[in-house]
């Protein structure tokens, strides 16, 4: 029992490999930056585009905990009666169900306990058909995205858990989901439908989600065919890990968890690129914090090219990672 | 001596704050009182605590007792505190030398048969128990948890019997440097991450 491999290999069983995922490059693309920055990923796209299984992809593309972030989360775990982690280094990955309530994520009881949002510290909280959760539930999610810890209150005691998760979420556009797909009918889905189911994800929650992703259904003939170069998830661990330890040699955490004054130190800007962002954050009605959350993708971006300085191609890629708030803030 | 204090260990969010559990006998009405803002769990550890004593082959006094959680005002949950509790009370009925129990923090909770059972938590008290420089007694059951704490000196035992013998003798064990087998006595080492199963360099159970 103790001598388990199983327990030291870094890919959690029955969990899919990158490379059977079909398409979606642009998907890939952003799974990579969030695992490499530990950002916050929104999927949206219809059903059966690989959104789910793109996620349940994410923790074998991460980098493997250290040891004292490791025994921080075997605690949790230990405190929580849940079953010991028979994956030490690996990263906790937590996919609650949406009928889960405020509580069951952030933790309490009585007796206090560590709630999901805990149990995925320094790790992964995948919430699955975002829009179906309450969104009272939701927005309980606020203030640890931000503080990376949850203190709860109760008569008896309080007690603070740590929390530092990093957030993915997947969604349909509407409540068929077949917004404006060719071939399929989305039935009776206006535009101002698709609309309200959307924005049943509070703006203060989406302003905290770095990458807004598209899945898009999966072109003809893609399904039944095989690519043979299709990159693995180990072959993209190399890369996050290099960006990750580029990130952690510079200022000690990764690019997501940088506070407002190592921004402005590490994520400096030319004159003419903080312009561009300026007039972009300006046109596209974004919050100070939106700022920078972009400046902080932007330099993974950096980070994942292997530069110093933060480039045009990578403040614009970040920028173009922020179209779900957008659509939301256009229709209003 | 009718007085004895045991170290254990309460939880508390991640937290593992230091519990100590006194016992007194004195004479009077025989009785057991637990004080300390106990919760249901820890009051019914009396009945658990009695039969587990009894099923181990010693006596059970008939004195009045009384046994104090300290700190008052940290609430205490679950059956962590049993083995404390069981051993303070052994050791203030004078069935087990007092002696080096301050060396060392308990906790388990005990079956009525005097086995041991799991806990949860075990992590954060390994980690305070190494700070605090103390051997931490658990059940076996918690072992694989436990030896993740590297800088913590752990005991396992699978029974009240077989800590007791532990400590019967203890006095013979300094001085003839006899290894103890009814405990296991585990020690874990650095380990180098990643690369080498941490878990496997344990020494193998003795018992």
């Amino acid at each position: 029992m103790l001598a388990n491999p199983e327990a030291f290999s870094h890919t959690l069983a029955g969990a899919p490999d990158l490379a059977e995922v079909k398409g979606q490059p642009h998907a890939k693309r952003a799974l990579e930056i969030a695992a490499a920055g530990s950002h916050n990923l929104l999927m949206s796209g219809p059903p059966g585009t690989g959104k789910s299984m793109l996620a349940q992809c994410l923790p074998a593309i991460l980098p493997p905990l250290n040891e004292h972030e490791a025994l921080e989360v075997a605690a949790l775990y230990s405190v929580s009666s849940q079953p010991a982690r028979t994956v030490f280094y690996q990263r906790p990955f937590r996919q609650p169900h949406h009928t889960s309530s405020g509580v069951a994520l952030v933790g309490g009881g009585a007796r206090p306990r560590p709630g999901e949002i805990s149990l995925a510290h320094h790790g992964v909280l995948f919430l699955d058909e975002l829009p179906e959760f309450h969104r009272t539930v939701l927005d309980v999610l606020r203030e640890p995205l931000e503080t990376g810890h949850i203190s709860i209150s109760r008569a008896a005691q309080q007690v603070d858990y740590p929390a530092r998760f990093q957030l993915v979420a997947a969604m349909n556009p509407c409540p068929c989901g077949y917004l404006k797909q060719a071939n399929k009918r989305c039935a009776d889905c206006s535009e101002a439908k698709a609309l309200k189911y959307q924005s049943s994800v509070s703006g203060p929650l989406l302003d905290r989600i770095d990458l807004q992703i598209e899945v898009p259904a999966l072109p003809k003939g893609l399904l039944s065919s095989h690519d043979p170069d299709a990159e693995t998830s180990k072959q993209v661990q190399q890369r996050v890990i290099q960006a990750r330890q580029r990130q952690l040699d510079r200022q000690g955490c990764a690019n997501a968890h940088l506070s407002a004054k190592q921004v402005t130190q590490h994520c400096q800007l030319t004159k003419t690129l903080s312009q561009l962002l300026e007039d972009a954050i300006e046109r596209l009605g974004l919050s100070a914090r939106a700022y920078g959350r972009i400046l902080k993708v932007a330099r993974t971006l950096a980070d994942l090219a292997g530069s110093q300085q933060i480039e045009q191609a990578h403040l614009l890629e970040a920028l173009s990672y922020r179209q779900l708030e957008r659509r939301l803030e256009r229709s209003v | 001596m009718s007085l004895a204090v045991l170290y254990s260990r309460a939880k508390l969010g991640i937290e593992a704050p230091l519990v100590h559990v006194e016992t007194h006998l004195s004479n009077g009405l025989p009785g057991f009182s637990i004080v300390g803002l106990p919760e249901t769990a820890v009051k019914e550890s009396k009945d658990r605590v009695r039969s587990a004593i009894l099923n181990s082959g010693f006596d059970f006094p008939s004195q009045r007792i009384t046994v104090n959680l300290a700190p008052a005002d940290l609430p205490k949950e679950g059956g962590r505190f049993d083995l404390a509790i069981a051993l303070g009370i052994l050791a203030a009925s004078g069935q087990i030398p007092l002696a080096l129990l301050d060396k060392y923090e308990f906790i388990g909770e005990l079956a009525l048969t005097g086995a041991l059972r799991p806990i949860d938590g075990v992590i954060a008290c390994a980690m305070a128990s190494g700070q605090a420089k103390r051997r931490l007694v658990m059940p076996t059951a918690n072992q694989n948890e436990a030896a993740l704490c590297k800088q913590c000196e752990c005991f396992v035992a699978n029974e009240l019997l077989n800590i007791c013998r532990y400590f019967l003798n203890a006095e013979k064990l300094s001085r003839k440097q006899i290894k103890p087998t009814m405990l296991t006595h585990k020690t874990c080492s650095p380990c180098s991450p990643i690369q080498k199963p941490f878990l496997t360099r344990l020494p193998a159970r003795l018992i």
